[in-house]
């Protein structure tokens, strides 16, 4: 079997990575946690404000080798690998690098803090737990602050990630959600928009509602107001979604694949501006997956200008 | 992507011109940024400096004023690369190796050509060199996407329909993707760009499906002796595309822009943007079953439909009626002889324009000439008067000096005059009984070249008699004069001849219709409302100054 896949054949991702960011308190961590078989990387110790019900394994990470020994033990007792939060976690990166002198030279100055060459070293260290991780096959959902920037009368809000390694970060992605709060409702977005960045791959809804798991009086809730069993789940669900779009997507690429092989063959047919109109007629009526009626009709014309045929606009008919 | 029909534009824009306004729009924003702050923390350019740069760039960007910039033309380059390889991945077989010395360029500005460590591209006589397997990394990812795609649509705004189109870099399934290079990346750079809302826009409305689109942004590594050709990082900033959404804020930042542009278009000069570039809409008129026929717009007022029509000849006849003729096979001469015909009015406007020119050049020459020729004979005339009243002087000197000296002394009676003829002049003396003084009456004669006479007549005490005149006094400076006319000094000028037609200068544009160009004709035109010469009243005088006949010739 040959290790060079066609789209339709490539396997589906086992995991994801999401980063979610939002209001202080508003819930970050609790519905990190909602990740299936969660273990958290606690760096800013925000696993204490998570009411007990919902607390998850929790790594208390004290200096950047704790995280590192970790991820050694991390094996299949868990699924998912939460980073509470982002920056902090840079920021023990940071003393790590400060710690090691002879490992990273002239990349810390107690004055000034990380020297250029010591955000490259950073950026890199960052890279390689990225790389990691994906490789441990777990889901990574990262938790961040948020920031507010101004854009001349607006705001924007971003996630409060250091420096170039938000770029490193961003790419890796698969969802991002902003987490806000709109009265005494919770909701997060994976829709962007004007005043936030958000990233959806796999079509769900433009807002969804985070359900409300303990009271005004702090007691856990169990059923929603319809009666329906409630759970700390939100983000499994999303991670099931996420999965059953990557296998639509797969077949729908499968499906595009099927079409565009067709297309091939039937231009493959084409002799004459007679046979060629034929093929067009049968390709505009075919049922047509994402550009290949266009994909289609590049073709068609690249092979018509190989016969040397015109295409008669007024009658739209090749000649 | 094939054309749909579309209905007449009010404005053509493309996505970077857009951007060119949101970026005159944060112009505030640029003020704020670091990079404008200097060590001291004070703005390196004030707000008005940038705004006012940030709009000069987008008006040329719209009137297409060519730009050099190495970092635009390194991004360009390396776009033509990467459709280069996707060309040279259709054309090479499954599992065989690139050879990327086959690497073509289909951009004429470009020029391409690659081995396997290397890929030197070359735009405005820089060359660029790029990492080969740097290139055909990126460029896999997009050899099963359409490249180059032209689209575009049309979006109904408060102004009309816009038409929106370009380029779309990469066309992969249902996403959309945009080729960005840069120097220094940072998430997320590409936030208030509009390719990511338009394109999408064109692709659905033109019936395709976009889920998203995504900025494939290259941020260059630097080069090194280990790493010696250009080669970067990818950050892919993708954007999930809502077309509901994405529609309204178009709609809205469309006709903003819009709003400026009408306010600017004096400053534009590619009136591309105004969709005037376009020929107006050809109209088809249907005649029962005979063919449609391609027709002017002028016939709009006309029925475009016939009932009973049996016979194509039927349907040319019903035509004839309401005064069409010749619509079927002469439909195209007849818009060639519109074309001819419009070609020989050019022809004869211009030669009537050119005919005019010459002849107001030819007036103002004369003009000219008679101003040259008026003042040499002033000059003459002063000259020849000096002459005689020196000679007078002389003479008065010494007939006094006579009088004093001999018996021949004139003696006066009291009020008795005496006429003494000296030269061409007679002198008329006469003894004033109460003042006891000796008066002249003195009066010259002098002839100009047409032989008619002028006469000066002054009457001089005799005391003053040893004093030189001044002949400017007694002679004008001119008979003829050039004047100005102004509403306050028109009263002046009443009764005054006019012998001359005055001439003013116009400037006219003339555009060339098949090239847009604009070319400024100065031409002279006459006054022409009257027989030379005129004396002048009020009526005239007003006429002339509001027909910009400012400068007249009076005498």
């Amino acid at each position: 079997m040959s290790l060079i896949k066609k789209p339709s054949e490539l396997q589906a991702k086992k995991a994801i990575a999401v980063l979610l960011y939002g209001q202080p308190g508003i819930g970050k961590t609790t519905l990190a946690t909602s990740a299936p078989r969660p273990v958290v990387f606690d760096f800013d110790g925000g696993i204490t404000r998570v009411n007990g019900a919902h607390q998850a394994p929790t790594v208390q990470i004290t200096q950047w080798e704790d995280c590192t020994a970790a991820l050694k033990e991390v094996g299949d007792d868990f699924d998912s690998i939460i980073i509470d939060t982002a920056g902090k976690m840079l920021s023990f990166m940071d003393n790590y690098i400060k710690r090691h002198p002879s490992e990273y030279p002239k990349m810390w100055n107690d004055n000034t803090g990380l020297s250029l060459k010591g955000y490259g070293a950073r950026k890199m260290m960052f890279i390689n737990f990225l790389l990691d991780v994906q490789k441990m096959g777990k889901n990574l959902i990262f938790i961040a602050h948020e920031k507010e920037e101004k854009r001349g009368d607006n705001t924007i809000i971003r996630p409060e990630i250091g420096g170039s390694s938000a770029n490193d970060l961003m790419k890796e992605l698969d969802l991002v959600g902003y987490m806000e709060a709109k009265g005494i409702r919770r909701t997060i977005s994976f829709n962007p928009c004007e005043s936030f960045y958000a990233k959806n791959t796999c079509n769900l809804p433009a807002l969804i509602e985070i359900p409300t798991l303990i009271d005004a009086q702090g007691n856990i809730i169990t059923k929603d107001p319809k009666g329906a069993p409630l759970a700390n789940n939100l983000l499994t669900k999303i991670i099931q979604q996420f999965g059953a779009m990557q296998n639509q997507n797969i077949e729908k690429t499968a499906e595009y694949e099927q079409i565009i092989a067709i297309i091939d063959e039937k231009i493959g047919y084409i002799e004459d501006a007679k046979t060629a109109n034929e093929v067009v007629e049968e390709i505009t009526s075919m049922q047509h997956v994402y550009n290949s009626q266009f994909v289609a009709s590049n073709k068609v014309a690249a092979k018509a200008k190989q016969l040397g045929l015109t295409y008669n606009k007024i009658k739209k008919v090749y000649e | 992507m094939n054309k749909k029909s579309r209905k007449a534009v009010c404005y053509k824009i493309y996505p970077s011109l857009l951007d060119r306004y949101q970026k005159f729009l944060d112009s505030e924003i640029e003020v704020e940024d670091f990079l404008n702050l200097d060590e001291n923390g004070n703005y390196k350019k004030s707000l008005q400096e940038i705004a006012a740069e940030n709009e000069k760039a987008l008006i040329d960007a719209i009137n297409r004023v060519p730009f050099v910039s190495e970092a635009a033309d390194k991004g360009t380059a390396f776009n033509e690369v990467v459709d280069a390889i996707i060309r040279l991945f259709a054309v090479t077989e499954d599992n065989a190796i690139l050879d990327l010395a086959n690497l073509k360029s289909k951009n004429d500005k470009v020029e391409i050509q690659g081995d396997a460590d290397v890929i030197r591209a070359t735009i405005n006589g820089v060359t660029f060199e790029y990492d080969a397997e740097f290139c055909v990394d990126y460029a896999v990812k997009f050899k099963d996407a359409l490249s180059q795609v032209f689209t575009e649509a049309t979006i109904d705004t408060s102004f009309g329909d816009v038409l929106l189109y370009g380029f779309i870099d990469e066309w992969d399934k249902d996403k959309i993707i945009d080729i960005k290079t840069t120097s220094k990346y940072s998430f997320p750079k590409f936030e208030n760009s509009w390719q990511k809302s338009l394109y999408p826009y064109c692709i659905t409305a033109n019936g395709g499906t976009v889920t998203s689109f995504i900025y494939s942004v290259v941020a260059w590594s630097g080069q090194t002796k280990a790493k010696p050709y250009l080669s970067g990082t990818v950050y892919p900033e993708e954007y999930t595309y809502n077309h509901e959404e994405e529609t309204k804020k178009l709609r809205a930042f469309v006709e903003d822009f819009i709003r400026w542009l009408n306010t600017h278009r004096e400053d534009i000069t590619d009136k591309k943007i105004f969709a005037l570039d376009e020929e107006p809409e050809k109209k088809t008129i249907s005649v029962g079953g005979a063919s449609p026929f391609l027709i002017s717009p002028e016939f709009d007022k006309l029925p475009h439909s016939f009932e009973n029509i049996q016979s194509v000849d039927d349907a040319f006849s019903q035509l004839a009626n309401i005064g069409i003729f010749g619509i079927n096979e002469s439909a195209e001469a007849k818009r060639a002889m519109t074309a001819d015909e419009i070609k020989a009015n050019r022809e004869t406007m211009t030669n009537l324009i050119e005919t005019e020119r010459i002849e107001a050049v030819k007036q103002v020459a004369e003009a000219v000439a008679f101003e040259e020729n008026m003042k040499a004979e002033i000059k003459r005339r002063k000259e020849e008067a000096k002459k005689v009243l020196d000679e007078i002087d002389s003479q008065i000197m010494e007939l006094a000096e006579t009088n004093k000296t001999n018996e021949k002394r004139v003696h006066l009676a009291a009020n008795e005059t005496v006429r003494v003829s000296v030269s061409n002049m007679n002198l008329y003396y006469h003894f004033n009984e109460k003042t006891h003084t000796l008066d002249l009456a003195c009066v010259m004669h002098a002839t100009n070249d047409d032989k008619s006479s002028l006469f000066y007549q002054s009457e001089m005490n005799g005391a003053a008699m040893k004093k030189a005149f001044d002949i400017d006094d007694l002679i004008p400076e001119s008979t003829q004069k050039i004047v100005k006319l102004t509403k306050s000094n028109l009263k002046d000028f009443v009764g005054c001849t006019m012998e001359v037609d005055p001439v003013r200068n116009i400037v006219e544009d003339f555009v060339d219709e098949d090239t847009g160009a604009v070319t400024s004709l100065s031409r002279s035109v006459k006054y022409g409302r009257q027989v030379y010469p005129v004396e002048l009243t009020m009526d005239i005088l007003e006429d002339l100054l509001s027909s910009g006949f400012s400068t007249i010739i009076i005498k």
